[in-house]
């Protein structure tokens, strides 16, 4: 019985491993033609890796044929001012309308849900137009200044600190910490974990954004990876090795990020507030 | 500002009543920038797009002129508009059950004892970290009609026409559905997943007593514990399959024959490449109406399904 | 106090933020007003035209010079891809952005003056210098009897042929004078097809642009895209037999791409060069890329041209697909005579260094039609062909390129969006051609009414 048990479980898990790698297949064969020639992208028989002729010319050539650099530099750039100020505003927020509580927050909250439905797209004419005026457009804060304000985080803050113990605050102010204070002493190393995952969703969805740069700016030198891989892709027609090459690029410092913090990500996940 | 700050001995000498004021007074300056930022890129937005919906506006000289509810005319008569709602409920048809029965199945998966769960969780969350460009440049090549290793794989195992997805208007715009729920279906993995291990042992050891069968465990006590996250992501996946936009833009541009030009990318084309801003509006206007039906007809039925502990 | 302090702290932060923000754009935005206020001081104009023309090496090397001619008028170019070109436009002018002078194609900048954005040259031009109806050789006014566009050059369609292509396939070459018939054109395409080899060879090649499907119609009927009332004509007899020629060399014949592998594959002009291609109907851009571009598309094959295929009835005839690309001036600009002189000079003397023929009859043509016939020479092109096909020839007979009069944004985007079906075989021609009418003609009529 242990014995049987113990193969079933084992099969079973090869199988959910091969459902994982299914589920990925577009990103392996990113991978695979990144190191290809182009007279390979479409081999039959497939080969994963050429393994004696790999081809890293798509790379250097994308390094040094394109303003990656300069994308990355940007990316990183909006992606981190626009996080900071992100979760300052909404730790902020969400401990006013979540456990301070004041006058009409109740009901000033709900008219922040329903910001949550109005689809981007609407917004972004109006915001262009005022951009213009106060001279922001074809800049980065013309992307950061949008993203400060996120209502669903400041959702996911209140409800965090809808369920804070008064105890832990009041023992703050007994101990002669006024409100701000007793905020940051006691409440924001508290928050730390949500923070944590407020702060990796942000990066990702941020990191993503194409609609914002394609209408906010038009010097190349401050484009993001996702417009600037976009521009190639027009520039370049049918590069498909290149393309991937791009592609992988775009999508490493990402990976990074989430791989070094995954574990931490899906625990603060599972212990905080966040799930809803 | 002074008092609320005069920190201290106040507190400590205050009563009740005034530690609330004094909170309440906090909070609102804590609130501030969040009520500003609110204002400034939210909500006189809001009321620039519902002015341009009203107005026939010339926007290199400022000139306006009130047309009421002319736009709305014009957008309930207009084929096309229908063509978009028809379009945005077909894809949100796909991606949202998709997405939400996906992401509970994978969740389940890495619920259950198995070995390498850290790899596999990995696999799964990976669309959704990726960036979506990147990945959209992919799923072009992916599934390229004559030569892309789907249909090559497909062709080797003898189906002789295989479907010429982004450019067959039966095909693009479920194609494009699917490619949605693959990318974010990792965010509902987590928080699915989250959800489940929340799910005390205790539960199932009781019910396994009673002799209740694994169908009858999960209805019974996962389905109704996991709820609240359930319905936290059937409104995300709602809001996210009505504003998707980032396929249509890069895989399709709304083509073949309009059949992948939802509501967004309707409204994107009126406004930017049509240049009529005030019938964009109106598209805008309808869509936020429309998102705020759907999100109330869940939130009214949520009391039907949503158990809160 | 504490707390305080750090409350303080972080509003100044905030402050600080937005105040860089607000410094570090506002600087260009007061330096294009300051320079429209004060009289003879430095002016900037925003010249807003695609990236394929604004990144090359050639516009840089004008700027340098134009800037050294007029120190008093400095140029600040947004260069944007064609693909992203109309919204972008739009963005700009909408945004009330001070853009100074627009480059577009027939198509857009028709789009531009239906949308009211742009101003009447007339006046300006005799300030610059310019006599509108006589310097631009047969060139007439726009719209109510008005001058919109500076014209830049005038397309001129050729017949391409990759001489390597036809000797393996042992099909001799095209006539250079003699033009082939459409049907002949489909015959050869057919035989220089190979599918079977590592790489596919098309017999011909072909854009996701309007006219590869229904510019042969255009030569049919004159380029009658409107009715005499204005309406879409698109579902005429002469049209539907144009795109059924090209459905026959695509699906029936097979030598022309699946129209699904083109589309997903982004197929541009571009890709005429990689060598697997018979045949292209191309204009004189091909030629430039051809005679300038070589280290970018490098090649191990000789390049030829012969006019342009027409029609049965027309056979013998020289014929073009006239489109005329020009540039423009916002209604709102500021600076319309500086403007006015920077088009002079971009048309004189840039477009003339990238190898086009410019419409501006005060450069002389002979010396560039010597300097590409010289430039092609290791393609055994000669002078004469070079003469005859790129602008010299007086007896060529023009057609519209493309429907440019009623909603003509809407009538291209329209009719590509919906052709595919039928080359896909998702449609009947005539279902396609219809829902092509009706949804443009309902724009017209929108458009009529603004």
């Amino acid at each position: 019985m242990p014995l049987g048990s113990n193969i079933r479980y084992t099969v079973r898990s090869v199988v959910y491993l091969l459902v994982g790698l299914v589920f990925i297949t577009p990103l392996l064969w990113m991978i695979s033609t990144s190191l290809k020639f182009e007279h390979q992208v479409f081999e039959r028989p497939f080969v994963f890796i050429h393994w004696d002729a790999v081809n890293w010319n798509n790379y250097s050539h994308v390094l040094t044929g394109t303003d990656f650099p300069v994308w990355l530099w940007n990316s990183v750039f909006v992606v981190i001012v626009s996080v900071v100020f992100r979760l300052l505003l909404s730790a902020l927020g969400g401990y006013a309308f979540g456990f301070l509580k004041f006058r009409y927050s109740d009901g000033i909250f709900f008219a922040f849900l329903a910001a949550m439905f109005i689809p981007y797209q609407l917004t972004l004419l109006p915001q262009f137009i005022s951009f213009r005026f106060i001279g922001l457009l074809d800049s980065h804060w013309a992307l950061i200044l949008p993203n400060i304000v996120d209502v669903l985080s400041i959702f996911l803050m209140r409800q965090f600190f809808l369920s804070f113990p008064k105890e832990l605050v009041h023992a703050a102010y007994l101990e002669g910490s006024g409100v701000f204070r007793s905020f940051v002493r006691v409440a924001l190393p508290l928050a730390a974990t949500p923070l944590l995952t407020l702060g990796l969703l942000s990066f990702f969805m941020i990191w993503d954004q194409y609609f914002q740069p394609l209408i906010f700016l038009h010097s190349k030198e401050l484009y993001t990876i996702p417009i600037g891989l976009q521009s190639f892709q027009t520039q370049f027609g049918k590069q498909y090795a290149m393309q991937m090459a791009l592609a992988c690029l775009a999508i490493i410092p990402v990976l990074g990020v989430f791989l070094a913090l995954q574990k931490r990500f899906v625990e603060s996940i599972v212990s905080s507030g966040l799930k809803g | 500002m002074e008092t609320a700050f005069n920190e201290g001995k106040r507190v400590r000498r205050g009563r009740a009543y005034s530690l609330e004021r004094l909170e309440r007074r906090a909070g609102l300056l804590f609130a501030l920038p969040a009520l500003v930022g609110f204002l400034l890129f939210v909500f006189v937005p809001m009321i620039c797009v519902l002015l341009l919906s009203l107005y026939k506006v010339d926007l290199m000289t400022y000139t306006f002129e009130f047309k009421g509810f002319g736009f709305y005319d014009k957008m309930l008569g207009d084929p096309d508009f229908w063509k978009s709602v028809r379009n945005t409920l077909t894809y949100m048809a796909i991606y949202v059950p998709l997405t939400l029965l996906l992401g509970l199945g994978m969740a389940l998966v890495l619920n259950g004892k198995m070995r390498a769960r850290g790899v596999v969780r990995t696999f799964f969350i990976i669309p959704y970290i990726t960036t979506y460009v990147a990945t959209l440049v992919v799923w072009n090549v992916f599934l390229h009609p004559t030569e892309g290793p789907v249909n090559s794989l497909l062709m080797s195992l003898g189906v002789e026409r295989p479907p010429q997805y982004m450019v067959d208007k039966h095909w693009a715009l479920p194609m494009l559905a699917l490619i949605g729920s693959w990318k974010d279906v990792g965010y509902h993995c987590i928080l699915f997943l989250a959800a489940l291990q929340g799910v005390s042992k205790d539960y199932y050891e009781a019910a396994e007593i009673d002799g209740a069968g694994r169908l009858q465990r999960f209805k019974h006590i996962t389905f109704p514990l996991i709820s609240p996250t359930s319905f936290f992501l059937l409104l995300i996946t709602i809001i996210g399959g009505l504003q998707a936009f980032y396929q249509m833009a890069l895989l399709t541009k709304g083509g073949p024959a309009f059949s992948t030009t939802t509501m967004t990318y309707h409204i994107y084309r009126s406004a930017f490449e049509f240049y009529n801003f005030s019938y964009a509006s109106a598209v805008g206007m309808f869509l936020f109406l429309l998102t705020l039906v759907l999100i109330a007809v869940n939130w009214f039925a949520q009391k039907k399904w949503v158990f809160y502990q | 106090m504490n707390g305080k302090w750090s409350l303080l702290a972080v509003t100044a932060m905030m402050a600080f933020t937005l105040t860089a923000c607000g410094g570090k754009s506002g600087e260009p935005a007061s330096q294009t007003s300051g320079g429209s206020e004060a009289q003879g001081e430095t002016v900037t104009l925003k010249f807003l035209n695609i990236s394929e023309y604004l990144d090359s090496a050639e516009f840089k090397a004008f700027l340098e010079r134009f800037e050294a001619k007029y120190p008093n008028i400095k140029v600040d170019p947004v260069s944007v891809p064609h693909e992203q070109y109309i919204n972008k436009r739009n963005i700009m002018l909408a945004s009330g952005e001070q853009v100074d002078l627009i480059w577009g194609n027939g198509v857009e900048q028709f789009d531009a003056i239906n949308k009211n954005f742009l101003m009447p040259l007339d006046d300006v031009a005799k300030e610059a210098d310019i006599d509108m109806s006589a310097d631009f050789g047969d060139f007439k006014p726009d719209k109510d009897g008005k001058y919109y566009r500076f014209p830049i050059q005038q397309n001129n369609w050729m017949l391409y042929y990759n001489k390597k292509v036809f000797d393996d396939a042992g099909v001799p070459y095209p006539d250079p004078k003699v033009p082939m018939t459409w049907d002949e054109m489909a015959e050869v395409a057919q035989k220089l097809t190979n599918l079977s080899g590592k790489d596919k060879v098309y017999g011909m090649f072909y854009n996701n642009w309007g006219m590869y499907f229904y510019g042969y119609g255009s030569q049919l009927n004159n380029g009658k895209f409107y009715t005499d009332d204005g309406k879409v004509n698109i579902d005429a007899p002469e049209f539907k037999r144009s795109l059924e020629w090209m459905n026959d060399v695509m699906n029936v014949r097979k030598a022309a791409m699946p129209i699904a592998e083109l589309i997903q594959n982004n197929t541009d002009f571009l890709s005429y060069w990689n060598g697997n291609y018979g045949m292209v109907v191309g204009a004189q851009w091909y030629a430039q890329l051809a005679a300038t571009k070589k280290e970018q598309f490098p090649r191990d094959w000789k390049a030829g041209i012969a006019p342009m295929p027409v029609p049965a009835e027309m056979a013998g005839k020289h014929m073009n697909w006239s489109s005329i690309d020009s540039l423009a001036i916002p209604k709102n600009a500021k600076h319309p005579k500086e403007s006015l002189i920077l088009a002079k000079e971009y048309v004189s003397d840039y477009t003339l260094s990238t190898g086009a023929l410019p419409m501006y009859t005060k450069v002389t043509k002979d010396k560039y039609f010597e300097n590409l016939a010289d430039a092609l020479k290791d393609d055994d092109i000669t002078l004469e062909q070079v003469t005859y096909l790129f602008g010299g020839d007086p007896d060529v007979v023009n057609v519209e390129e493309k429907p440019v009069l009623g909603a003509p944004q809407e009538y291209e985007s329209t009719f590509l969006d919906l052709i595919s079906q039928y080359y896909t075989g998702a449609e009947t021609v005539d279902a396609v051609l219809e829902q092509v009418k009706v949804k443009v003609d309902n724009a017209i009529e929108e458009q009529s009414k603004q």
